[in-house]
């Protein structure tokens, strides 16, 4: 009886772990780009305006790089304020994404201006996120790529860059 | 009683697999230039930038040319490249003792001082750390101007080669090479 209850423990140990794996992969999984826009949206209480026709374009630069852009988002927000508080606004960014993006770029200005670039990489596969906030709002802008198939397009037009 | 140990193995394989993931550096670190947030009180502008050996990778796809992958083979031979630049509207807005702080941290550690400048109003910094090879495994620029501070710290296992080309790169003059001297005189005739 103890070694069957046992077993039982042992195998419900085992799916709480596959369980808890499963829900850990997901949150990793989700699209930081609406998580992003989600947690801005209601910290600071505003929405953002819908821009028509996007999918088109982000269907256009991928078959102009040939797969090298895979998709785009876009996010502009109007009359968005941070209210001079620039350090709560980065830990806003910075929690909304979670912890699998990387900060590359922080570029801030008194007057308010602030340009962020997150970084998210895996397999073949690269999100970039860049976040602009200026006086006139606050504007997100999601890129998918394939770093192999970008770099063959740009090179294939004569456009140099990177670490050479 | 096999089959209940085998799915507890492989829960257990499972759990340690993504606590190994959520280990991984989430942004670069830089242990050097830990403080340095500091210079960003009173600065009319601030710029960072952290590259990790994930995304130096990937940008070195873009240096490639063809066959020649000299640009990716750069890449991966280097960890990480971090910048701090502080930009001042009006001068002695960040202390001098405290930049000095940033100085006495490389005084130790096998760090050798290639360059030390010094002048009424200016300082720079450049110091190398050596790899058992003797190939640069980091690089530290530190320059204080009235209006501007930047630190730069690179690490990765590099020859001075490639520190040239890297410079050549990002459009930062190097020390004229001789024969550069001999066709300025020569021009001067």
């Amino acid at each position: 009886m103890m070694r069957r209850v046992s077993g039982l423990l042992l195998i419900a140990l085992g799916v709480a772990l596959l369980v808890a794996q499963g829900v850990r992969a997901s949150e990793r999984n989700t699209d930081g780009f609406d998580a992003l826009v989600k947690g801005l949206s209601a910290h600071y209480a505003v929405h953002p305006k819908t821009i028509p026709m996007m999918w088109m374009v982000s269907l256009g630069a991928r078959g102009v790089t040939h797969g090298g852009v895979r998709g785009l988002r876009v996010a502009e927000f109007e009359n968005f304020a941070a209210n001079d508080d620039t350090a709560g606004f980065d830990e806003t960014v910075r929690s909304s994404l979670g912890e699998d993006w990387s900060r590359m770029v922080r570029d801030w200005k008194e007057d308010g201006d602030e340009s962020l670039v997150y970084v998210r990489a895996e397999n073949n596969r690269v999100d970039m996120i860049v976040v602009d906030l200026d006086r006139g709002g606050l504007n997100l802008v999601k890129m998918t790529m394939d770093p192999d198939q970008l770099a063959k397009w740009t090179r294939d037009r004569g456009i140099r860059g990177g670490v050479q | 009683m096999t089959r209940m140990r085998a799915a507890t193995a492989v829960a257990l394989l499972f759990l340690a697999v993504g606590s190994l993931r959520a280990m991984e550096p989430l942004q670069q670190k830089d242990d050097l230039f830990a403080g340095a947030d500091k210079f960003s009180q009173g600065a009319k502008s601030t710029t960072e930038v952290n590259l990790d050996k994930n995304m130096l990778g990937l940008m070195g796809k873009f240096g490639d040319e063809g066959e020649d992958k000299s640009g990716s083979e750069l890449a991966k031979r280097m960890d990480f490249v971090i910048v701090r630049s502080y930009e001042y509207a009006v001068e002695g807005q960040y202390n001098m003792a405290d930049v000095e702080q940033f100085r006495k941290r490389l005084q130790d550690g096998g760090w050798s001082h290639v360059v030390k400048e010094r002048s009424e109003r200016e300082s720079t910094d450049v110091c190398v750390k050596l790899g058992p090879n003797g190939e640069f495994s980091e690089l530290v620029v530190i320059s204080a101007e009235p209006r501007e501070l930047t630190f730069v710290h690179l690490k990765g296992h590099m020859s001075a080669e490639d520190l040239m080309r890297m410079s050549t790169h990002y459009g930062v003059q190097g020390p004229p090479k001789m024969k550069d001297k001999e066709k300025d005189k020569e021009k001067m005739k």
